[in-house]
């Protein structure tokens, strides 16, 4: 095994455990349990009104790493640093799966309230073109083998397809629309029960932990990648 | 006033399981990656 797998398995092996992904995973644990069993039940929805604990920090952390995304590609671009590419692919990856998360979420919430699955509301519609943009933008990057050529286009489709996430917030102001206005981020204050409030806001603290500890190993993998590929360039 | 609840309890499990599947699938999707990283790209 050459230096540079050595130093690339030596890499993987610490990053196996990490007090980020210990703090991360208590978190997210102790958030959801405070859901399930320490949260009131909504008289109107049911249970299921609990599912917002989980979609709703699914669409922020989303909207955080395709924002991510968006600066980083837009810096690569000023100062081609090759960091800056890494953590936009990085942040791309790990926002579409909390973007997957909160599009299966929302119809399984969806069915007993609203009596359908899906319907091809504006935030609905809206938020699964964001989620094609950014799985196109990760498909995009698999399809170019020039590195300066791919992260330049990466960063271009990764910028633009940011301008969707404001449409997506307003869309509930701007059209007419079957999905519920937010109760958490608006101009005026929360209107939920203290004791939602307190859930909400723990969920979204741990869902970022997780989505910080997620970049962090993706970054990592990039890193450990490219590493791999440089060291082979080399050969 | 008695309120009756509606039983909407089988969404509620069925979404937080979809999700905790989703999170706990890619984290273990990274960890692959990394493992396999050395060994695929180089062949040794």
């Amino acid at each position: 095994m050459s230096n540079i797998n050595r130093a690339v398995a030596a890499r993987e092996r610490r990053a196996g455990v990490d007090l980020l992904w210990i703090a991360a995973v208590l978190a997210v644990a102790a958030a959801l349990a405070r859901a399930i069993a320490f949260t009131p039940i909504e008289s109107a929805q049911g249970a299921a009104q609990k599912i917002y604990y989980v979609h709703v920090p699914g669409a922020v952390m989303a909207f955080a790493g395709f924002g991510i995304t968006a600066v980083t590609g837009i810096l690569y671009l000023w100062l081609k640093d090759l960091r800056l590419d890494r953590m936009a692919e990085s942040s791309a990856e790990v926002g579409v799966v909390f973007t997957t998360v909160t599009l299966v979420t929302g119809p399984i919430w969806a069915k007993p309230i609203w009596g359908t699955w899906w319907t091809w509301d504006a935030r609905l519609t809206l938020t699964l073109f964001l989620w094609f943009v950014y799985v196109g933008y990760l498909v995009l990057r698999g399809a170019i083998d020039d590195r300066a050529q791919r992260a330049r286009y990466a960063a271009v489709l990764g910028g633009l397809g940011a301008l969707l996430i404001p449409f997506i917030h307003l869309s509930v102001y701007m059209f007419r629309t079957l999905h519920p206005m937010p109760i958490l981020l608006k101009p005026s204050a929360p209107s939920l029960p203290p004791e939602m409030l307190t859930t909400i806001l723990s969920c979204l603290g741990a869902f970022a932990l997780l989505f910080g500890a997620l970049l962090r190993a993706r970054y990592r993998l990039a890193t450990a990648r490219d590493a791999v590929a440089e060291a082979e360039e080399g050969r | 006033m008695n309120m009756t609840v509606i039983d909407t309890e089988s969404y509620y499990h069925a979404a937080y399981i979809a999700a905790v599947a989703i999170y706990a699938l890619y984290a273990a999707s990274l960890w692959w990656r990394g493992r396999s990283l050395p060994r695929r790209e180089t062949g040794d």
